[in-house]
């Protein structure tokens, strides 16, 4: 919906207030306005509840020459009311997710961040950032942040968290001013991408926006139906699935060395310029979770750097990937990514790519990748397992390690297929690991290696008690399946172990 | 990065410590919108100020990238016939922009409170 205004010079922008029932979307707009010393319309109101949107216009900022004016939107939150919700949320250019953070209400939050995630990939392209504000932080029954962050992300969509008192005014102006930030960059992908439309904006007030709204009324068939009440949590039972037990999974923490304070680059933060992050708009999202804060960084024994060890994310840097100035990393920046696009459906949602200032004059290209589940985790608990289910577990593991193999080895560049690299994404088996920095990095994904070796080990080690009977298990099974790749592999393994 | 009260409070602060205070922002310089702001002139338009500020920043980071200066970006003082303007950078997105009047106060006791303060921004 961003217009660029030529005439006017302005770029126009819209920054909807979405969430649940009474989460705070318009206490959160007045306490906006009251910080921007602007008025807030709404067009009808009952009984205090929004019944069409909360409007405020607000012109600040500067964005390539031109001024930035912001249209902010809340929707109305009562379930009849569905239908308006999504004709305002299709408009916007960055979304911020009002939800109540208490327990009590945390689940029918999450229940409506995931309409909204999944109306949002259908519809919006470039993508449209979400952030979850997260409101009512000072209630005593309000969730742990990390809890919140866990169930955001969860979701599957990259979303930001940003903690707010809506009553007081807490985080709402900074919650803003990321949210700005984030619609800057979707508007420069339109930019780049010549798709940002130019002229006057066809709304450009709240009498206007209502006028379209009860035009478009009544008439709009591509929007989601009303959710049925009876229809089952899908959210809750999605969140279940995926909760990830691999939040502290940081394969790297007993290989970092000690390093003098002043050598350590300073860890990658969502301060950095536009341009500079891929993929633009999730990219900062992902950013702004990962690494919200300034944190410690550690070098590893190889050279590389790490950082925000233990926080369900991995930040890693290359010991080569320092840049003398900013040209130069943004080249190597724009190959990575070009790697990445050519490997998307291989990989693990959850990553970006950023080029961040060391603080020391040079240019650090940092990796950040979400913790998921690799295969290895099946195999923690292997020795309180049944026979059978051990067994279950190493068959499945050696077909998805093919499958995914064979699908690596059709990738523009070298992955590693192991139990550590390979795990469960949203879709499916996918590459969890980090990406190689250049095309000739890293080595080939040797299927036979990880399955006589690594699944070998497991046998050898984890289950040497029970060794013969998880064989004996093991080759039931294949006898039972059909003939394939993993099944040779783990015939040829099964018969060195037996040899052994 | 503190929160609007924090940050209202650093500005009382500031305009306590700068015989002259005029105005000051937090401002983000990615798109030039303000983060929290005090003003004891309502004839001085800080948003425009803050947004024009960020955009001078962004050129003098390319004209340091053009000169390939391995350096950081640490201020800039501006000295008007009646003001004082001093840009403080607080993190590689944020800055400080403070305006004084010049006949109360003078450029070392301006940047002084500006450093001493600037940490609290962070």
């Amino acid at each position: 919906m961003a217009v660029l205004d030529r005439e006017r010079e302005v770029v126009v922008i819209r920054v909807v207030y979405d969430g649940p029932p009474e989460a705070g979307k318009t206490t959160s707009l007045r306490a906006l306005a009251g910080s921007l010393g602007q008025d807030v319309t709404s067009p009808a109101e009952e009984y205090g509840r929004t019944l069409y949107f909360d409007w405020m216009d607000y012109t600040a900022g500067r964005f390539e020459g031109y001024q930035i004016r912001c249209q902010i939107v809340s929707v109305p939150g009562q379930a009849e009311f569905y239908q308006r919700r999504w004709r305002l949320i299709k408009d916007a250019d960055v979304v911020v997710f009002v939800g109540d953070s208490t327990s009590a209400r945390m689940d029918e939050s999450m229940e409506s961040l995931g309409e909204l995630s999944r109306f949002l990939a259908r519809t919006a392209s470039p993508p449209v950032g979400v952030i979850f504000q997260a409101n009512k932080r000072d209630l005593p029954e309000a969730m742990p942040l990390e809890e919140i962050r866990k169930r955001v992300h969860s979701g599957g969509s990259p979303i930001a968290v940003i903690e707010s008192v809506a009553s007081d005014g807490t985080g709402i102006r900074e919650t803003f001013v990321f949210a700005v930030r984030l619609a800057l960059d979707r508007v420069r992908e339109q930019l780049q991408s010549k798709s940002l439309p130019v002229g006057k904006p066809e709304i450009e007030s709240s009498d206007a926006l209502l006028a379209s709204l009860r035009r478009r009324e009544g008439r709009d068939s591509s929007l989601p139906p009303a959710a049925s009440p009876s229809a089952p949590p899908l959210l809750r039972q999605v969140i279940a699935e995926n909760e990830d037990p691999t939040l502290h999974f940081a394969p790297w923490r007993d290989v970092s060395v000690a390093v003098a304070e002043e050598e350590r680059p300073r860890s990658p933060d969502p301060s950095a310029p536009s341009g500079s992050i891929w993929p633009p708009v999730e990219g900062r999202v992902i950013l702004q979770e990962a690494a919200g804060k300034r944190m410690s960084t550690h070098r590893l024994r190889g050279g590389g750097w790490t950082a925000g060890l233990g926080l369900g994310w991995r930040i890693f840097s290359g010991r080569d990937t320092v840049f003398q100035d900013l040209e130069a990393g943004r080249e190597v920046l724009v190959q990575v990514a070009r790697m990445h696009v050519a490997c998307r459906p291989l990989l693990s949602v959850h990553r970006c790519v950023v080029l961040a200032s060391t603080g020391q004059g040079t240019w650090r290209l940092w990796q950040i990748v979400r913790a998921e589940r690799p295969l290895r985790d099946r195999f923690t608990d292997i020795n309180r397992c049944s026979t059978d289910e051990a067994a279950a577990r190493i068959v499945e593991a050696a077909n998805v390690l093919c499958e995914v193999g064979a699908r690596i080895q059709q990738a523009p560049c070298n992955l590693p297929c192991t139990l550590d690299t390979i795990g469960y994404g949203e879709n499916g088996p996918v590459y969890v690991g980090l990406m190689p920095m250049d095309v000739q990095e890293g080595p080939t994904a040797d299927v036979s290696y990880a399955i006589g070796s690594q699944l070998g080990s497991i046998l050898r080690s984890a289950l040497h008690d029970r060794r013969s009977e998880v064989l004996a298990a093991v080759a039931r099974s294949l006898f039972h399946s059909h003939p394939s790749d993993s099944g040779r592999l783990l015939d040829e393994v099964l018969t060195q172990l037996a040899a052994s | 990065m503190p929160s609007e009260k924090v940050i209202n409070e650093n500005f009382e602060r500031l305009s306590a410590d700068i015989p002259g205070f005029i105005a000051a922002s937090l401002v983000d310089i990615e798109s030039g919108m303000t983060l929290g702001l005090k003003s004891n002139r309502p004839d001085f338009d800080l948003a425009a100020a803050s947004a024009y500020n960020s955009e001078m920043i962004k050129q003098k980071m390319k004209i340091m990238r053009a000169l390939n200066l391995k350096t950081t970006f640490e201020d800039m003082i501006i000295s008007l016939g009646d003001q004082i303007h001093v840009i403080k950078m607080i993190t590689p997105g944020t800055f400080v922009y403070l305006a004084a009047d010049r006949a109360s106060c003078n450029l070392a006791i301006v940047r002084n409170v500006v450093n001493r303060n600037a940490a609290s921004f962070q």
